[in-house]
């Protein structure tokens, strides 16, 4: 016998001199009770905790599915519309900007077909979803939204439409200007003002309208086509098919308050732009653009361009533009748009379209003048002609301008 | 996992020159293990109070053969038996009822060697030492009883220092006198892998035994009774 075997024998002889003396099983108790008594708690600890977790688990699932639906989008593109483009949204925004210096939100589940953009012409098919309209006024706009069998007009305003294929509804509302609108079931067009909403939706009845009454016969008949409503949102609050009184085209659940804003926007004051950016994607760079103030968001646009990350610049500066549309901030948003578009990304045809949106919108404006210099630059670079009348006018206007050199030089002066 | 069974059903649980064999089937009618597993199946305490006194010494003996005379040897022996009777419903063969007991006090005397590990590993809470074994209790008075405790001190101690595979493997082939297949059955591994973990087991223990003189006697050439 080996060393250890003779070992491991001696070990266990010692161990059952003891063994007896051990007593493992307590006095005066029913063992076979004990242990199924102590089986089942044991069972019943699992199943509960099994339980729990599947708690765990679906609350989990449930507040994930809940976050992403109060969060419809995640960034939103920006595209410059071209005739003959399909552009269409799933989950995110997308901003499209027309030639005319236009500009659109196509919201969550949308989708868009340019039909024409040149110049002050647009003319776009809203195929499904919700559009968010912003049309810069100029002499001969033409800019009109076909959705379904109706056409909006418009020559400068402000307006949502919203086309619904499979229930066949379309619904408007004006919140800037007027808007013309004819085709479809509609006897005449209607023409809206500013704060009128429109809803048409088949198969249901409506209140009475206000402008344009709907033919009783075909409000009582069931196969009738879908009769017009046209409410002022003063006297119409709780009608529930337009969009009267409302301010955005869907109503959002209340998002949650974000705590952190003062920490990037502190940030971004001491002059920590990379670290700004960073904390204000951290805490959701989408929701900030949504919920924060106009000077927020130019500081949030400024601390992006500082660090050198354009895109999120431009997505803080379109965001204020869609969100304060009336602001003297909106058209600072254009000025910089511009510089923005011609300097990191070359783009001078879109940089000029940006300089003259400012200028459209403020032709006096504090910025004026560079915005002026910064078009006659974009202009140069793509049509001398158009540069040469540029540079003429500049001149007339600020013969002692900084960029009255370059005019006189564009001129050969 | 029922061809496992069979096989541990086909070999006997004990070879028949094994130390210190306790009968695992007793062929009584009353307390036959079929009778048994039918009782429980029924949820009777009597029968669960049967298989825990038939079994007792199988699964007392095997834990102290494991972790020698642990302070939590009643807690263990008591795990055990609520796993056994927790598990009862997928063991298909009564007859391999003594295998499957004597599986689940090797996996129960190897979690509380894990979970111990794990402690100390945390730095939480300490190993129990070797030397809190409660052999003090037992009235050891004659000199060859205390150089004998000594010698399970110094055992035990450097079994905590090996890895719990190969300790298990060790201690069921050099303690309890299992052959080498009804351990690799026991610690559900290969034939192969019980010989290397008992060889590798082999050596590392006799590369720290000189460091406790309590186990020259135990493992000189000469020393020692049988």
């Amino acid at each position: 016998m080996s060393r250890l075997g003779r070992l491991g024998t001696r070990i266990a002889n010692e161990q059952e001199r003891f063994l007896n003396n051990i007593s493992t099983t307590p006095a005066s108790t029913n063992m076979g009770e004990y242990l199924l008594r102590r089986k089942d708690v044991r069972r019943h600890r699992r199943v509960a905790l099994g339980m729990l977790g599947l708690l765990l688990v679906s609350g989990s699932g449930a507040l994930i599915a809940y976050r992403s639906q109060i969060r419809p989008s995640t960034e939103i593109t920006t595209v410059y519309a071209e005739a003959g483009q399909t552009l269409a949204t799933t989950s995110s925004e997308m901003a499209v900007v027309f030639t005319d210096g236009s500009e659109a939100l196509l919201l969550p589940g949308a989708k868009l077909h340019t039909l024409e953009a040149k110049g002050v012409k647009t003319n776009i098919r809203l195929e499904r979803g919700r559009l968010r309209v912003h049309v810069i006024h100029q002499d001969h706009t033409a800019f009109a939204v076909h959705s379904g069998p109706y056409t909006v007009e418009v020559t400068g305003t402000r307006f949502h439409v919203d086309w619904q294929p499979e229930s066949r509804t379309f619904s408007t509302e004006v919140s800037e200007g007027s808007v013309r609108i004819h085709g479809g079931l509609l006897p005449e067009p209607v023409t809206m003002q500013k704060g009128q909403s429109l809803t048409l939706e088949a198969g249901k009845s409506f209140p009475e309208p206000l402008e344009t009454k709907p033919s009783t016969t075909l409000a009582k008949d069931p196969q009738a086509p879908p009769v017009p409503t046209l409410m002022e949102p003063s006297v119409a609050p709780n009608r529930a098919p337009s969009f009267a009184n409302r301010t955005t085209p869907h109503r959002r659940p209340a998002m949650p308050r974000l705590a952190s804003v003062s920490d990037w926007r502190s940030q971004a004051l001491a002059g920590r732009y990379r670290e700004a950016l960073k904390l204000a994607e951290k805490h959701g760079f989408e929701n900030i653009c949504r919920e924060t103030s106009k000077e927020d968001l130019l500081t949030l646009a400024e601390a992006a361009r500082y660090a050198g990350r354009a895109k999120r610049s431009m997505q803080a500066l379109l965001a204020l533009r869609f969100r304060f549309p009336s602001s003297e901030d909106a058209a600072l948003a254009a000025y910089l748009l511009g510089r923005l578009t011609a300097e990191v990304y070359n783009d001078h045809f879109h940089a000029a379209r940006w300089f003259r949106t400012y200028l459209s919108e403020k032709p006096t404006g504090k910025l004026a003048q560079e915005a002026n210099g910064r078009l006659l630059e974009s202009l140069a670079f793509m049509d001398r002609a158009a540069a040469q009348k540029a540079a003429k006018s500049y001149l007339d206007r600020y013969p002692k301008g900084p960029h009255a050199p370059f005019a006189r030089n564009l001129l050969g002066l | 996992m029922t061809i496992m069974l069979l096989s541990l059903h086909l070999v006997p649980p004990y070879p028949e020159n094994a130390k210190n064999v306790v009968p695992l089937s007793r062929n009584s009618a009353a307390n036959s293990d079929h009778a048994i597993m039918e009782g429980i199946h029924r949820g009777e305490a009597a029968a669960a109070t049967a298989l825990y006194h038939k079994y007792e010494a199988l699964v007392k003996r095997t834990l102290v053969r494991i972790l020698g005379f642990d302070s939590e040897l009643a807690d263990m022996v008591q795990e055990t038996f609520i796993r056994v009777l927790g598990s009862t419903r997928r063991l298909r063969d009564p007859q391999a009822l003594p295998s499957w007991i004597l599986r689940i006090a090797v996996c129960t005397a190897s979690d509380l060697i894990r979970k111990r590990r794990n402690r100390r590993w945390l730095r939480l809470f300490a190993e129990p030492n070797v030397e809190e074994f409660p052999l003090d209790h037992l009235h050891l008075e004659s000199e060859t009883d205390v150089a004998a405790r000594e010698a399970l001190r110094a055992t035990y101690a450097i079994l905590n220092s090996m890895p719990i595979s190969d300790r298990l493997a060790f201690t069921l082939r050099r303690f309890e006198g299992l052959e080498l297949t009804q351990v690799a059955l026991a610690c559900s591994c290969s034939l192969a892998t019980v010989k290397r973990r008992v060889s590798r087991a082999e050596a590392y223990f006799l590369k720290q035994a000189p460091k406790y003189p309590e186990l020259n006697d135990w493992l000189d050439e000469k020393g020692g009774e049988l």
